[in-house]
């Protein structure tokens, strides 16, 4: 990226921010509000680990800290949820610089065989920067985290890619989980690097 | 005054950072980035000065961003941001003295707040926003600001550091009759995740920016302790 730096186009960022809302507000309140977090059903934790689960905690983890209740726990996770979810904005200049692959690109189907890896390397970009954005966030919050196996993961978080496409009632659905979980008692599993 | 122009612009600086000062007690000598015969400073222009590796040279800063504000309840109300307010610095850069990393940047008069380093890559813009924790501060026309030495974070850690320069610096042609004064920095709030980037926030500052788990200190506005 450093080789790129010097090239933007203040335009470009204009443009974005134009299309960007003006401000963005997560409210905890309402979704916490009513809720009897005793009825809160949460996914069976326990798992062996083993060296190719542990490989995929970059990815599929939850939060806790000690002491911090239902409530604060919802609200600090809604807070990273928008922080991390904002989506890539395209510049003027990205595409000029992408590096993809252009081999094939003369034969049948090349033009599309290139759209299908952008497509591919842009979601599992928005995947990493999802990841990265949430244990930034929840760390400055004081939280640690917990690996978990993929299978785990999904019963109650959603994939970067699908967010968007999510029901909001499915969002606070799975967020209530993760608050539950966050301020509930102290995992027994050893906390990862954040 | 065309950008264009100022590139070439002449500018004698230097700067001092606090670690720095501590290394020289001499007074510090004013550099020659390059020659601009004939330069003129625009009286009505602002021209901000910086010490920063290539990875964190091209800033974003906010011109004039309301705070956000937390009316309870776990929310956060972000501060709406016009374009206008959007300054991209790399666009303004008058001079650059690759073997010393220094910038001098034209900018408009104003108080900013430094948003993050942003640039662009093969998905749009990448780089870092300060949206959890970073520093405003004033500019003021005529006169050259020094913001002081930005330093990456270290392996393993996230955000960038600032060393605020510690004294007046004088300056060569065309800023004969300037210093570049430091910066005076003061801590800012939260602020929106506007292009889809990595989250971050800066480093503390001692007596300017500190935090308290994700709350913001303006250390600044903390009573000194009792004697």
């Amino acid at each position: 990226m450093m080789l790129l730096r010097g090239m933007l186009a203040p335009a470009a960022i204009v443009a974005v921010l134009a299309l960007a809302p003006a401000a963005a507000a997560q409210s905890g309140a309402a979704a916490v509000a009513t809720v009897d977090v005793a009825k809160i059903k949460l996914p069976n934790l326990s798992f062996t680990a083993n060296a190719r689960i542990a490989a995929g905690y970059d990815r599929f983890f939850y939060f806790h800290r000690e002491g911090v209740d239902f409530a604060t726990a919802y609200a600090d996770l809604a807070e990273c949820d928008a922080l991390a979810s904002a989506p890539i904005r395209r510049s003027n200049d990205a595409g000029r610089y992408s590096a993809g692959d252009f081999w094939g690109m003369s034969t049948l189907g090349g033009p599309l065989w290139h759209s299908l890896q952008v497509t591919s390397r842009t979601r599992a970009e928005r995947v990493r920067l999802h990841s990265v954005n949430m244990r930034n966030c929840m760390r400055f919050k004081g939280y640690r985290r917990y690996g978990l196996p993929e299978a785990i993961w999904k019963q109650f978080n959603l994939d970067a890619n699908d967010i968007r496409s999510s029901t909001p009632a499915k969002l606070v659905e799975y967020r209530q989980k993760r608050a539950k979980l966050a301020s509930g008692p102290l995992p027994l599993a050893e906390a990862i690097a954040p | 005054m065309r950008i264009a122009t100022l590139i070439a612009a002449a500018c004698a600086l230097t700067l001092s950072t606090g670690a720095q000062a501590q290394d020289r007690k001499a007074a510090p000598q004013p550099e020659q980035i390059a020659h601009y015969p004939g330069g003129k400073i625009a009286p009505e222009r602002a021209y901000l000065l910086y010490r920063a590796p290539l990875s964190l040279a091209d800033l974003m800063l906010l011109r004039m961003p309301p705070e956000a504000k937390s009316p309870g309840g776990g929310t956060v109300d972000y501060p709406a941001v016009d374009p206008d307010m959007v300054v991209d610095i790399a666009k303004t850069r008058l001079a650059f003295l690759r073997d010393r990393n220094l910038f001098l940047i034209e900018i408009q008069p104003g108080t900013y707040t430094l948003y993050g380093d942003i640039g662009t890559g093969e998905f749009g813009f990448e780089g870092h926003c300060l949206c959890m924790g970073t520093v405003s501060f004033e500019v003021r026309a005529g006169q050259v600001t020094n913001l002081g030495e930005l330093i990456p974070p270290a392996a393993g850690t996230t955000g960038f550091a600032i060393v605020p320069a510690s004294a007046p610096l004088p300056m060569l042609p065309p800023f004969t009759d300037s210093v570049a004064a430091p910066a005076t920095y003061h801590a800012g709030g939260k602020l929106p995740n506007l292009l889809g980037v990595e989250i971050d926030r800066m480093a503390p500052i001692p007596g300017v920016l500190g935090y308290e788990r994700d709350n913001v200190i303006d250390l600044a506005s903390v009573p000194a302790p009792a004697q």
